[in-house]
């Protein structure tokens, strides 16, 4: 089995324990039923991207459940039980509890969500704005280049994590009550700038790949069939050039995985309650040393993620230079 | 020489007009609401700083406003962290710490690097090279400050051989030992990256035609390796401070967070927490200018250091 596969079978994995997480882990009942019918509540729960916090729905009095079924894990994520703090993993919590008695594999879980969905979002925002505006400078290669080539020294000169601090202060409301929607905002915020802060990469393969192209064959047959320059750049040149840019985009996912947990390790990130692993990580630097579930689970779940991402990208990478 | 030094100041003069327009617009446009609170200590500094962005312009003008106050290295003033407080001082009082670590951390990357990579680049293919390959990947993938935390729960919290934080209480005195843990923390970050690149320089260099002649000779790995290949990685070693400075500056963030340094990182991540928008622009200004006179900088030497970089291959540089 290559490397790649590896990659590949791994991000899955986590795919869909992040498309299934509500339920994989959670309160409320995948199936109940009752004498007046079937009802799933956890499957509703899967089109939210964050776990709203509401209580699990007021379920019918338990002598009229003819049968159930629960997640595998039965905790929800942001359920505080402070007789059940820092318990170390065993039996009931099979990874153990924060400091809100809070259950980190249900925990975990649920993070995945915003992390993948954040890699996503910044992904396709940093391909939407570098692959125009790359192809566009390498296609032009005059006055216009040199502008567009200075945009784009002038993204990769900011420090990233610099640049996301700078967007994410200014794009995101000062601190007000906690709550879901403000989750759900900090969420589109943080996946928005860590694409914006990326897009300068992919505009620079995208560009050099364009440039290399465009005194080819391909481009010329294209433009002697008559084909005009947009045509040209995005039905042949584009294409043709797009692997250095998939790879770039694959190493670039993982980096915002990784992104995403430093602002919500420093707290400018997805805002809580929704858990992310950045958070999680957090929580265990104020809490000292003793409780290393706290600190070690989360740390494992951004790595596997990252070496995930940055596996298939160099599967991509090699089988483009076979 | 004197033609490529205007063009290459020129378009540096244009690209650090770029990193401006692009932290004005993003003042401008990006939609957050921030709470600063109505107190007479604040008002006044909030007030100041959206006269000093124009903020009643529109974004052409205010953006030429505001850069000709930034001209004179003017970057206002403070609000939330210590309001009516010049930014160049704030920055000024942080600026040695993050020189210092970031000096250390530079020189313990080094360190560790070049011998590493050298073992790597002597038999690739061994399993010893494998294993340390398949370390690095880990290494790369785990968050910095996720290293930190375990380095220092272990060598500080857990064995007690070290101080916990950079800084004793108060910020003021500080011994050598309190260095060794945010330094260490701060050059794992990127010492994968070092190593790699070291090492392929390094495998370049065994493969150029002055290796293969030392081979033709009869020199064998060894001898080639460490008496002609090392040699001539200096040249390519140049560009390794341009390219590693945004991650020691980046990284500086985290880790100075963790360990209580009153650098820059922590000077913007607690300006950012509180939404003190003149600091943290400033910030960004700032390094993403030292950045680009490093990479500036390395290029001139390189060129001075090799003067066979081919003229054709400046436009490729320009990207």
């Amino acid at each position: 089995m290559t490397a790649a596969r590896v990659g590949w079978i791994l991000l899955l994995a986590i795919a869909v324990t992040a498309a299934l997480a509500p339920l994989l882990a959670g309160a409320r009942p995948i199936v109940i039923v009752t004498s007046s019918g079937m009802r799933l509540p956890a499957v509703s729960a899967m089109l939210h991207p964050l776990p709203d916090g509401r209580p699990p729905v007021p379920a019918e009095p338990a002598s009229e459940i003819l049968w159930s079924l629960d997640p595998p894990v039965p905790h929800d994520p942001l359920a505080v039980d402070l007789g059940q703090r820092l318990r170390p993993p065993g039996q009931g919590h099979w990874l153990g509890t924060d400091e809100l008695g809070r259950d980190i594999l249900a925990r975990l879980i649920h993070a995945s969500r915003p992390s993948l969905f954040v890699a996503a979002i910044a992904t396709l925002i940093s391909i939407l704005i570098g692959v125009p505006l790359g192809a566009a400078a390498g296609y032009d290669a005059g006055r216009a280049d040199m502008l567009l080539s200075r945009a784009i020294e002038a993204s990769l000169s900011f420090p990233a994590l610099i640049l996301l601090l700078l967007l994410a202060a200014l794009a995101m409301d000062g601190r007000g009550a906690p709550g879901a929607d403000v989750s759900l905002r900090s969420l589109m915020v943080v996946g928005a700038s860590v694409g914006v802060a990326r897009w300068g990469v992919i505009a620079r393969y995208m560009r050099g790949e364009v440039l290399r192209l465009r005194g080819t064959d391909l481009a010329l047959a294209s433009r002697a069939t008559g084909a005009t320059a947009l045509r040209t750049i995005s039905r042949h040149l584009v294409p043709a050039g797009f692997t250095p840019v998939a790879v770039s985009a694959a190493f670039g996912a993982g980096s915002a995985v990784i992104a995403e947990a430093s602002l919500s390790f420093l707290g400018m990130g997805i805002q809580p309650p929704a858990p992310t692993w950045g958070q999680m990580i957090a929580a265990s630097g104020t809490m000292g040393t003793r409780y290393w579930w706290m600190l070690v689970f989360p740390g494992a779940m951004v790595a596997l993620t990252v070496a995930s991402f940055n596996l298939v990208a160099e599967g991509l990478r090699r089988r483009a230079s076979r | 020489m004197a033609g490529y030094l205007v063009r290459r100041l020129l378009l540096s003069a244009l690209t650090l007009l770029m990193i401006t327009l692009f932290v004005y617009v993003a003042a401008r446009v990006l939609p957050g609401e921030p709470t600063w609170g109505e107190e007479p200590q604040v008002r006044p500094h909030v007030d100041a700083w959206l006269r000093s962005v124009h903020a009643t312009e529109s974004i052409p003008r205010g953006y030429a406003h505001w850069l000709s106050g930034m001209m004179r290295l003017d970057l206002g003033t403070s609000i939330a962290l210590q309001p009516g407080r010049r930014v160049t001082e704030l920055v000024g009082e942080a600026f040695p710490w993050t020189l210092t670590l970031g000096l250390l951390s530079f020189l313990t990357t080094l360190l560790i690097a070049l011998p590493l990579g050298t073992i790597a680049a002597w038999r690739p293919a061994s399993l010893a090279a494998r294993a340390g390959a398949a370390g690095l990947y880990l290494l790369h993938a785990l968050p910095t400050f996720w290293i930190a935390l375990v380095l220092q729960d272990l060598l500080a919290g857990r064995m007690g051989l070290l101080p916990v934080l950079g800084t004793t209480a108060g910020g003021t005195g500080v011994s050598p030992s309190s260095w060794i843990l945010p330094t260490l923390a701060l050059s794992i970050g990127s010492l994968a990256f070092v190593i790699r690149y070291f090492r392929s320089t390094l495998l370049d260099s065994a493969q150029a035609s002055y290796s293969r002649a030392a081979r033709a000779r009869g020199a064998g790995d060894g001898r080639i390796l460490m008496g002609h290949a090392l040699a001539n990685t200096a040249v390519p070693m140049i560009s390794l401070l341009g390219m590693i400075l945004p991650g020691i500056l980046g990284g500086s963030v985290v880790i100075e967070s963790i360990f209580a340094l009153p650098g820059l990182g922590r000077l913007l991540y607690r300006a950012a927490a509180q939404r003190d928008y003149p600091v943290v622009m400033g910030l960004a200004l700032l390094t993403a200018t030292a950045t680009l006179v490093a990479t500036l900088i390395a290029d001139l030497l390189y060129r001075v250091a090799d003067p066979r970089v081919p003229r054709a291959g400046e436009r490729e540089a320009d990207a």
